[in-house]
């Protein structure tokens, strides 16, 4: 009895979350308050979002060495992302053959993944080259065995990994954000400088959502970066089906946010513009010609998101004698920057729980989150939403 | 779906707990025990208690001179619901959802003064009565009309000096389920109690094992005798002959002359005779109980937050004379509060420790002493509640 309700919670849910997507977006609403809250929706969201679309690592860059690993789970799937001795970069599952324990912690480097279980040891392409004291098991064939590997590919410098066999490569998947907002930046060749892990008690659909328009920074970010922005340096043009975007062209107010001197690929306006992009469903980054920052965002529970942030320069920045001074100035301004976002999200976590909240129009300037919208609503009923505006940007 | 709990191994089927409650209900005191382990740990009973009590009820959100002044407000949470509670210039206090009508931000924090509420994410600004005032770079959103965003009103009435809310339209009034109780607490005048502390604490235990500590004295004597055990004469508690009531339990209890705090004061004129040493011991159900006395009250409003975490707003009032002809007020309100946080922290150790021994499977509730008159009528509150409108 209790199954039947909720599935009928469900069904309500998704035909309302469907029914905003299909409105222009001049008459569109916030999504409905339940999909940040309702345990059936996340199910949906981890096996038709999470299990199947490309999910960001980090940079490429910092695992330039043979040996150099970063861990990341998808969902509950522990996997290592790790550079082998030939160059590539690989995804291998993180649990050890023997008696699943996980491999690996963090990131770092390793010449061979040694299990701290019972030293059952693989090489960097995940082949077993050792296993103590297993002479005498009969069965036992070390070359049978090999860590299970996931697909991982790069992108203009960030790792993807699926557990999907089937998506599309992400040359395709993403050339449409290339052509249209990235390729002139030449992101490949920015160098990230930190990575941090956090989580933080809100859904993460609302961390995504803040990420995706600057409507708030007049308000939210009063006492830091508001004062800086108007609304007449924004631009919110439709996006794709992999992604959406908006732009602010001004001055930056720090130094690193402008193009430095050397770069010369960036003219005009194009030298002072920032891209905030959402590549789906939670890479969230922000391109400067001077330097990035992102989030790659995983649900844990309805009520927690798991959050990878990290930054850098611009390669032109490199080798300029300040940017240590630069780059330590603008991380604890975007640590600051941080924390108002985390009371505004995890706020919004409380208000979205209340029987009374309701969803209330967007702005003009929240074109990103109506397209957020869309996406979910494509990716959560694929069989009810052919009419959801698929590529908004053609 | 219930949310899955490792407490709940060992937890009888939702049916069976209602059962036994039921039938414990309908024994008289002196054959009933305390409730039995299950009712503390089920999440399946948790949520009924949801749904049919916290969301059903009045419930205690604080004192109007917690408030005094118009755009005064206070916030509090019915559930997952945030509220507003504030007054209005003309001196009315009203209630509202405390969530913001755009992306559904919570608009206020805590306590304080705000002539318009602006939510703190896009500045969406609302009047004090909830209408949406101002709301920027919505100019191109052609459906929006600000004249037709209002933040949902919430029930809210005064009673003595309380504000109660409750998320229930169809809720008999304050004053009618507490009809039999006015008379009672009228002598005291206890609207007129200054409020000394207000606070929010949450405790790692079920939150019907903190309301029946509060609703008997028998403890006193042993949990609280390094505080206000000693000066308790317990024989002196008595019931009122016409319960059991519907909305709400209490007791008499006694002070002995020589105790420090709980007797009029010389300046009271209003109490005569035994009145004067006499406290009450209300408990508003569900979760609204106080001790009042005829220099101070204390209280507590108490709500669940899962099986074994409980949300506590607590307070403390003195009568105004205390406060008035007292030679050293600040000394003497200094003193006041750490006595009662050395009270609330002997009863957080018992409460949480209750809850640790609920859990433990061994454990058998026992039967009831006469001085816990108010815990059987709970037991029974929360039959009538629980199994009568069972959906």
């Amino acid at each position: 009895m209790v199954a039947t309700q909720s599935a009928t919670e469900l069904n309500d849910l998704l035909s309302a979350l469907v029914a905003n997507a299909n409105k222009p977006f001049e008459e569109a609403r916030a999504m409905p308050p339940g999909v940040y809250s309702s345990p059936e929706f996340l199910s949906l969201e981890e096996s038709e979002v999470f299990q199947k679309e490309w999910l960001c690592v980090g940079r490429a860059e910092s695992i330039s060495g043979a040996g150099d690993y970063i861990t990341f789970d998808i969902l509950e799937e522990p996997l290592v992302v790790v550079r082998g001795d030939d160059g590539e970069v690989r995804a291998l599952s993180n649990i050890c053959l023997h008696r699943m324990s996980r491999l690996l912690e963090g990131r770092g480097n390793a010449k061979r993944i040694v299990c701290p279980y019972h030293a059952w040891t693989y090489g960097l392409g995940g082949d077993l080259i050792g296993a103590p004291y297993m002479e005498n098991s009969a069965c036992f064939d070390k070359h049978e065995y090999q860590l299970p590997k996931a697909r991982a590919q790069v992108w203009q410098g960030w790792i993807f990994v699926t557990l999907n066999a089937d998506a599309p490569d992400l040359d395709q998947h993403l050339a449409q954000l290339g052509e249209t907002v990235t390729n002139r930046y030449a992101m490949e060749n920015y160098v990230e400088t930190f990575r941090e892990e956090h989580v933080w008690d809100t859904n993460w659909k609302i961390l995504a959502e803040n990420f995706m328009e600057s409507y708030h920074l007049f308000r939210l970010h009063a006492g830091t970066v508001g004062p800086h922005s108007k609304v007449e340096e924004m631009e919110c043009p439709p996006g794709g089906e992999a992604f959406n975007y908006h732009w602010i062209t001004k001055e930056s107010s720090l130094a690193l946010g402008n193009a430095h001197p050397d770069n010369t690929r960036l003219e005009g306006d194009w030298r002072k513009t920032t891209a905030l992009i959402c590549a789906y469903p939670g890479h969230m980054i922000t391109l400067t010609p001077g330097y990035f920052w992102y989030l790659c965002l995983q649900p844990r529970g309805v009520d927690k998101v798991h959050i990878i942030y990290g930054g850098g320069f611009a390669p032109e920045y490199v080798n300029d004698p300040n940017a240590d001074q630069m780059i330590s100035e603008l991380k604890a301004l975007l640590d600051e920057v941080n924390v108002e976002d985390r009371v505004g999200v995890e706020s919004v976590y409380r208000g979205a729980r209340g029987a009374l909240a309701s969803n209330g129009h967007l702005s003009y300037l929240e074109r990103p989150n109506f397209e957020f919208g869309q996406y979910l609503a494509r990716k959560t009923c694929p069989e009810t939403t052919t009419m959801v505006n698929r590529n908004a940007a053609e | 779906m219930p949310p899955s709990n490792h407490l709940n191994s060992g937890v009888p089927s939702l049916d069976k707990v209602l059962s036994t409650l039921r039938a414990l209900a309908e024994k008289p005191l002196s054959e009933a025990t305390a409730m039995p382990r299950e009712v503390y740990l089920s999440d399946e009973l948790l949520e009924l208690e949801k749904k049919n009590i916290f969301e059903k009820e009045w419930l205690c959100a604080g004192r109007t001179d917690d408030i005094p002044n118009a755009g005064d407000y206070l916030t509090y949470d019915i559930g997952d619901q945030p509220i507003i509670v504030i007054r209005n210039k003309n001196g009315s206090i009203r209630s509202m959802s405390n969530v913001c009508l755009h992306r559904m931000m919570k608009l206020l924090e805590g306590r304080g003064n705000a002539r318009r509420i602006t939510c703190p994410y896009h500045a969406w600004t609302y009047k004090p009565d909830g209408q949406l005032l101002a709301a920027p770079h919505m100019e191109k959103t052609s459906c929006f009309e600000l004249k037709k965003m209002k933040l949902p009103k919430v029930r809210c009435e005064i009673w003595h000096g309380w504000i109660y809310v409750t998320l229930n339209p169809k809720a008999v009034s304050v004053g009618d389920q507490l009809k039999k109780l006015d008379k009672v607490v009228g002598r005291y005048r206890m609207e007129d109690y200054v409020g000394i502390i207000s606070e929010d604490v949450e405790w790692n235990t079920n939150w019907k094992l903190l309301c029946e500590n509060f609703m008997e004295g028998y403890h006193l004597p042993v949990a609280h005798r390094a505080t206000v055990g000693g000066f308790i004469p317990l024989d002196d508690t008595k019931f009122d002959a016409r319960g059991p009531f519907d909305s709400f339990t209490y007791q008499y209890f006694g002070k002995s002359a020589d105790a420090p705090v709980g007797t009029a004061h010389p300046k009271n004129k209003h109490l005569k005779g035994k009145h004067r040493y006499t406290s009450i011991l209300p408990t508003v159900f569900p979760s609204h109980m106080y001790a009042l006395a005829p220099d101070h009250f204390w209280y507590l409003s108490i709500q669940p937050n899962g099986t074994d975490k409980v949300r506590i707003r607590f307070g403390a009032s003195v009568a105004p004379e205390v406060l008035e002809h007292h030679l050293d007020p600040e000394g003497f309100l200094r003193d006041t509060k750490w006595f009662l946080s050395t009270v609330q922290e002997e009863d957080r150790v018992v409460v949480e420790g209750i809850f640790k021994g609920a859990k433990a499977p061994l454990s058998k509730s026992g039967p009831l002493s006469w001085l816990e008159h108010e815990n059987h009528e709970f037991t029974q509150y929360l039959a009538r509640r629980l199994t009568s409108a069972k959906t």
